[in-house]
């Protein structure tokens, strides 16, 4: 399958201390592990179990993923910033894989 | 060609007959001249700009049901039409181009149609004529307008008419449809088939998602490791949960989506490096399929009747412009109420016009106006859907009064039946517009 593709959205610049709204989506397949194939044959587990978020390098934000989640897993979520920084992403796949992005906001 | 001398003759007042030599083709001419012409002179005169399912269907049923009572004169500037609707299945590979294409000659030689092959470019509502831009000018007791779509020029920055050989609509059906699947097959193993997605309203609504349906079934055989991106601006789309089932189904892992909550409604695209912008973020594509914003057809506007939204509103009664009650305007290029805008809304509409214009000018009856819809749409090998309305004409608007849609979890046979109703619907429209 094709590489996934993780994409956020949040606002280029934020007010100190105002919450403010991220998305976030990654096309994933998320194989639960008990489908089967077109030929009879399980197609192994295979999802995004972990979602973290960090800023300026500590953890603000994270989630485990479960086999229940639908394909193209999508996560909304608030922060609140007390200044500007970097924000980077990160998706944990079942084979090891890391998909990453890295976002600076300034905060006014 | 006579067609010049033809308005010549008509503008110095000769006999009956002046107005039948008004013909673009020889083989029109002969047959047109065969249809009873004592009527002549005296006749109303009904001019219809536009050959699609609107203005072909008018023409054939106000000629047909007036038994050469009405002059009805065509103007349409293609020889061939060819179909929107369907034209996805081309690019699929389950329709021939051929099939998709059709002749103006029996409008002419079996309904004694005068078919100019022309683009009607001015309109004078006072004098009631319409200018041609080979020069010549018809006049009119009655107008009917039915010229589809334009698009909104700067709709999606980078893009003009100069780059859709570049990056295709494919909108309008004909050669852009041949150069879009031409561009689809051309694609590097792996590469990214890219749609920019039209905002609302524009023709034919589930269009864009029964595309990438299609274009998902060919790469999915020929390039199966080939990507396909959506950049959308709406939030939503027509029959969505039916077109998502299917593609989880069938094309799993191929398709995404970027509505505007990923900045899908803020798309820039650079046909030169074949780039398309997503807020900011560049994204290198291999085909491009921009289907911009969308109006009425510009001589709506030159005609002075349409809103600031660009298209035309009218009275859903009669299809009569609400700014000129001798203008009947039908299909995409008005704006009329709860109709989708459709081939098969376009025939729908087209009869109620023809209908209301007999009866102005030749005092038959007119019945209350009902309309109908259904767009079919083929996600995968026999697997169609609709979705579909009955409609009826309140003096607000065409008002929806009941409607039905297909379901998910339908079973193989119901969706194959419903691709083989589409089937019969193609054969069926195609007689009613052109004979």
């Amino acid at each position: 399958m094709a590489t996934p593709k993780p994409r956020i959205r949040l606002p280029k610049s934020v007010e100190a201390g105002v919450p403010f709204t991220v998305r976030t989506r990654i096309t994933h397949p998320m194989h639960t592990g008990l489908r089967r194939d077109r030929d009879g044959e399980l197609i192994p587990r295979r999802i995004v179990n972990r979602f973290t978020v960090r800023y300026n390098g500590e953890e603000a934000f994270s989630a485990a993923l479960e086999p229940a989640v639908s394909t193209d897993p999508y996560i909304q979520f608030e922060l609140s910033l007390p200044e500007s920084g970097v924000l980077e992403f990160e998706w944990e796949d079942d084979d090891g894989s890391i998909y990453s992005l890295r976002r600076e906001i300034s905060v006014v | 060609m006579n067609r010049r001398e033809g308005v010549m003759n008509q503008r110095n007042g000769n006999n009956g007959l002046s107005r039948r030599r008004f013909l673009a083709t020889t083989v029109a001419a002969s047959a047109a001249l065969s249809a009873p012409a004592a009527l002549g002179q005296g006749r109303p005169r009904v001019v219809v700009v536009g050959g699609g399912a609107g203005g072909a269907t008018a023409a054939r049923y106000i000629a047909r049901d007036s038994k050469g009572a009405v002059d009805v004169t065509l103007v349409e500037p293609t020889r061939a039409y060819y179909s929107c609707f369907f034209s996805n299945l081309y690019i699929g590979g389950f329709r021939e181009y051929a099939s998709i294409g059709h002749s103006y000659g029996a409008l002419a030689a079996s309904h004694g149609i005068n078919v100019v092959h022309d683009w009607a470019v001015s309109i004078d509502r006072d004098k009631r004529s319409v200018g041609l831009a080979g020069g010549g000018s018809l006049s009119y007791d009655r107008l009917v307008l039915s010229p589809g779509i334009d698009f909104k020029p700067g709709s999606v920055p980078g893009w003009d008419l100069s780059q859709q050989n570049r990056m295709p609509h494919a909108y309008k059906a004909g050669s852009q449809t041949q150069l879009l699947r031409a561009q689809i097959e051309a694609m590097p193993e792996g590469g990214v088939y890219c749609m920019v997605a039209p905002p609302n309203p524009f023709r034919c609504p589930p269009g864009p998602y029964e595309r990438i349906s299609m274009v998902a079934h060919v790469l999915k055989q020929a390039n199966p490791t080939a990507k396909i991106l959506i950049v959308d601006p709406k939030a939503k789309f027509s029959k969505q949960g039916l077109f998502e089932d299917g593609w989880q189904r069938h094309y799993a892992g191929m398709i995404e989506r970027i509505g505007p909550d990923f900045g899908g409604d803020k798309v820039e695209v650079r046909p030169g490096a074949m780039e398309v912008v997503i807020d900011g973020e560049v994204t290198k594509v291999d085909a491009c399929n921009v289907i911009p914003a969308q109006q009425a057809g510009r001589i709506a506007a030159v005609a002075g009747i349409t809103n600031d939204a660009g298209w035309a509103p009218v009275v859903a009664h009669t299809m009569q412009s609400r700014a000129d009650e001798n203008i009947h305007v039908l299909g995409d290029a008005s704006q009329q109420g709860d109709m989708p805008k459709s081939g098969f809304s376009a025939n729908s509409q087209a009869k109620v016009c023809a209908m209301a214009v007999r009866g102005a000018l030749t005092g038959s009856k007119v019945f209350a106006a009902r309309f109908s819809n259904t767009c079919w749409s083929l996600i995968g090998t026999d697997d169609g859907v609709k979705v579909g309305a009955s409609y009826e004409a309140t003096d607000e608007k065409i008002a929806k009064t009941d409607g039905f849609i297909s379901k998910t979890g339908e079973t193989a046979e119901v969706r194959k039946a419903t691709y083989k109703e589409s089937l019969d619907w193609y054969a069926a429209i195609s007689g009613d517009m052109f004979g």
